[in-house]
């Protein structure tokens, strides 16, 4: 249920890309591709927790997973914001939001 | 305007967004909130077209009270076309553009927050990476090892390879422990 809502996710990103692109609004569209690249990681690490955990451990062992990468990301974000990086800021921000947007969707599911 | 500046200006503008936040401009100065909303776009999204139309001299800003305020720059816009597309390049001229952006390229790849990522594998670009660390030198000055170190530690920890590569490179001579920068 929550790899076919990532699923969903992920085609929505990708018809929202299209049409960026086919609005010629490229840097709009790579800023989706994130989006969508998160989302994707997202379903990954999922597809990864089910195969190889037992079922009792999944919430636990995937958010424990989703959290190492947002605190990778916080991080970076400020390392960009130390040093004036405002694209870098942006692009980490993008990704922690996304990120947010898949734990919601795996709260819904899951819990 | 230089073709460089020029080909900026144009890939700039080719971008649906940008081209609507300068009709937007045209019509009055604005701050980043106001854009946003007249444009269903975030403050962070506009921020970001922003910068990209600075860069390239498309818009200026001002502070006025606690907002920046953006307007085009309409001496950008009086440009003839046909003063660009008849601008003679000399060969020369193109081929130091074309050495230079490349060099951009290598320290943009390679360097980050002005220190080093790793060391090129390439000996074209390790060159380009050592001549950009070797600025914080004085030419002609000598330099103890110790002193150097500190400076190559400063870009990057494997400063022992750094060290050792500038003068296979040339670009230090090194008697004893002291090192001095070559022209």
């Amino acid at each position: 249920m929550f790899a076919a809502r990532l699923d969903n996710m992920l085609e929505s990103l990708k018809k929202e890309e299209l049409q960026l692109i086919a609005e010629n609004r490229k840097d709009e569209a790579a800023m989706i591709r994130i989006r969508a690249n998160i989302a994707g990681i997202g379903k990954t690490v999922w597809q990864v927790v089910e195969r190889t955990e037992k079922a009792e451990d999944w919430k636990r062992v995937y958010c424990a997973k989703m959290d190492a990468l947002r605190v990778a990301w916080q991080e970076s974000r400020m390392r960009a914001e130390k040093y004036a990086d405002q694209d870098k800021v942006l692009i980490e921000e993008i990704k922690l939001d996304q990120l947010e947007k898949v734990l919601d969707a795996f709260e819904e599911c899951v819990a | 305007m230089t073709e460089e500046k020029a080909i900026l200006l144009f890939k700039c503008l080719a971008d649906g967004s940008r081209l609507q936040i300068l009709k937007s401009l045209m019509r009055e100065d604005m701050y980043v909130e106001r854009l946003a909303e007249r444009l269903a776009l975030t403050p962070a999204t506009i921020s970001f077209h922003l910068r990209k139309l600075e860069a390239a001299g498309a818009v200026t800003s001002r502070k006025e009270q606690y907002y920046t305020v953006y307007a085009v720059n309409k001496e950008v816009f009086r440009l003839n076309l046909l003063d660009v597309i008849t601008q003679q390049s000399g060969d020369a001229d193109e081929q130091q553009l074309r050495e230079a952006q490349y060099r951009k390229k290598v320290l943009d790849t390679f360097f980050e927050y002005g220190r080093l990522k790793s060391i090129p594998a390439q000996r074209k670009k390790k060159r380009i990476c050592l001549e950009k660390i070797a600025e914080d030198f004085i030419i002609g000055r000598p330099y103890d090892e110790k002193e150097v170190n500190e400076i190559l530690l400063r870009y990057h920890e494997d400063y022992c390879t750094i060290r050792r590569d500038m003068i296979g490179e040339g670009i230090f001579k090194r008697e004893g422990t002291v090192y001095t920068r070559l022209e």
